[in-house]
C-alpha cells in the first residue's frame, strides 16, 4: 500500500513548471518559435539557453524550419553604405508592398550574400573579409581574408561557397582567381587564362588553409553547394570537370 | 453494402479499464483507448478480461480530459469518414479544429499535465495540440511574460548576447 500514499502525496504538489517538462518536450516546443520568440527564450533562464544553444536542437529546429521556408535579403543604409542590415519575408508572402524593418541583424560594411547553408550566412564585400552570421541567433563573427599582393598585370576576383559537412561542421571555400588584366597586357591574353588558389576555412578554426596551389585556369563565379558538397567547374578548355570539397 | 445490412443490431462495445494514479476507474469504449499508442502497442496480445490499464502518471481530473478528446476524435472521424462516402458536404474537420482550439483553451497547469499525460500515453495529435498551444502562448510574449506565465524562475545572470 505504500505506494498509493506515495502517488497520492505526488498529485497533490502540483508545482508544475517548465524545467519538468521532458527535454524532448521542450525541444518540441522551441523547434515551433519563430526566430524572434526564440531570442527571447534564451534569456529567460539558463536551462533553455543551454538547450537552444544545444546541437541536437539546433537540427530539430533546422528540420521544423524547413516546413516554413523564409525569404532571407540584405538592405544597406541608404546614404553612407556603412551598415547593411538582413531581414526576412515568408516565402509565399507575395507582395512587395510590405517590406519589413524589424531588422534581423545589422552588419558593419557593404555586404552581400555569398552563400548560405542551413540557414548559416555567408557575406561579403569580396574584398578583405566575410561575416558568417546565423541570422536565427543573431550570431555572427566577422573572418578576414588572408589576402596576398595581386602581382602586376592580375587582377584578383574572389568567390565564396558555404558549405556543411559530414562531420558536423561548416566550412567555407573561398577561390582567389588572379585573371589577367586586359590594360596591361597588350597581345596573346587568350593564352593566358589566369590562376587560382582555393582556401577552406572551418567555422571554429580561426584560420584558413590553403588546399591547392596555381591552376592555369579560370572558374566560375558561383560555388553551389549541392549533396553535402561545394562544386565548382574547371574551366580547362581540354578537361573541363566539377570538384567538390 | 455491408454496414447497411441491419445497423440497429450491434454486438455490445468492448470496453477498457482505465486506472488513474489517484486509484480511480474509468470504462472507456475499447477504440477510444486505442487513440493512446500505448495501450495500442500490445494491444492484441493481451487477454481480452485483462484488458486494465494503470495509468500511474496521469491524475483522475486529467484522464478525464484525455478521455474527452479520445472520444471526440474517434466520433469526429466516423461522422467525417461517412460524410465522405456518402460525398456529401461536410464541415467536419473545421468544426473539429474549432473543438480542438476550445478543448486546449485551458490553465498552464492543465495544459502542462494534458501535455505530460499525452506524452506518456502516446496521443500524437493530442501532444501535437498541446505543443503548439504552449508555443503559440510564448510566441510574442516578453520573457518577463513568459516566466510568469509557465512559472520559469529566472536564473540567468548572464548577457545571452555576450554568452558565445
Amino acid at each position: 500500500m505504500r505506494s498509493w500514499t506515495t502517488l497520492f502525496e505526488k498529485t497533490v504538489i502540483r508545482s508544475v513548471s517548465f524545467d519538468s517538462l521532458p527535454e524532448e518536450i521542450v525541444i518540441e516546443i522551441l523547434s515551433r518559435l519563430p526566430v524572434k520568440s526564440l531570442s527571447r527564450c534564451k534569456c529567460l533562464c539558463k536551462s533553455l539557453l543551454k538547450l537552444i544553444s544545444n546541437h541536437y536542437f539546433v537540427q530539430s529546429h533546422l528540420e521544423a524550419s524547413k516546413y516554413t521556408p523564409r525569404i532571407i535579403f540584405t538592405t544597406v543604409s541608404d546614404q553612407s553604405k556603412e551598415r547593411t542590415s538582413l531581414s526576412s519575408l515568408e516565402y509565399d508572402q507575395t507582395t512587395s508592398d510590405h517590406v519589413p524593418n524589424n531588422y534581423l541583424v545589422s552588419l558593419q560594411g557593404e555586404l552581400s550574400i555569398a552563400g548560405s547553408c542551413n540557414g548559416l550566412l555567408c557575406l561579403s564585400e569580396y574584398q578583405t573579409s566575410m561575416v558568417l552570421c546565423n541570422p536565427a541567433t543573431k550570431e555572427y563573427i566577422e573572418v578576414p581574408f588572408d589576402i596576398v599582393e595581386v602581382p602586376a598585370g592580375y587582377m584578383r576576383v574572389t568567390n565564396l561557397g558555404v558549405g556543411h559537412v559530414h562531420t558536423d561542421q561548416y566550412k567555407v571555400v573561398r577561390i582567389d582567381n588572379y585573371v589577367t588584366d586586359p590594360s596591361y597586357h597588350n597581345n596573346d591574353i587568350d593564352d593566358d587564362l589566369g590562376y587560382y588558389y582555393v582556401h577552406v576555412y572551418t567555422l571554429g578554426t580561426k584560420c584558413w588553409r590553403r588546399i591547392k596551389k596555381q591552376c592555369h585556369s579560370a572558374v566560375p563565379f558561383n560555388l553551389p553547394y549541392l549533396n553535402g558538397a561545394l562544386h565548382w567547374g574547371n574551366a580547362d578548355r581540354q578537361d573541363p570537370h566539377l570538384q567538390g570539397v | 453494402m455491408k454496414d447497411s445490412f441491419n445497423p440497429s443490431i450491434e454486438p455490445p462495445k468492448k470496453t477498457v479499464t482505465l486506472v488513474s494514479s489517484d486509484g480511480y476507474d474509468f470504462e472507456v469504449e475499447e477504440e477510444v483507448a486505442l487513440e493512446s499508442q500505448v495501450i495500442k502497442d500490445g494491444f492484441e496480445d493481451k487477454a481480452v478480461d485483462d484488458r486494465e490499464y494503470l495509468l500511474f502518471n496521469v491524475h483522475s481530473d486529467t484522464l478525464e480530459l484525455i478521455i474527452k478528446y479520445c472520444e471526440k476524435h474517434v466520433s469526429s472521424r466516423k461522422s467525417i469518414s461517412a460524410a465522405a462516402a456518402s460525398s456529401s458536404s461536410s464541415n467536419g474537420e473545421e468544426a473539429l479544429k474549432e473543438w480542438d482550439e476550445h478543448f486546449i483553451s485551458v490553465d498552464t497547469n492543465t495544459l502542462y499535465d494534458i501535455l505530460m499525460a499525452a506524452d506518456y500515453l502516446n496521443i500524437k495529435s493530442l501532444l501535437d495540440l498541446a505543443i503548439q498551444k504552449v508555443a503559440d502562448t510564448i510566441h510574442g510574449r516578453s520573457p518577463e511574460q513568459i516566466r510568469k506565465k509557465f512559472n520559469i524562475e529566472n536564473d540567468s545572470i548572464i548577457d545571452p548576447w555576450a554568452s558565445e
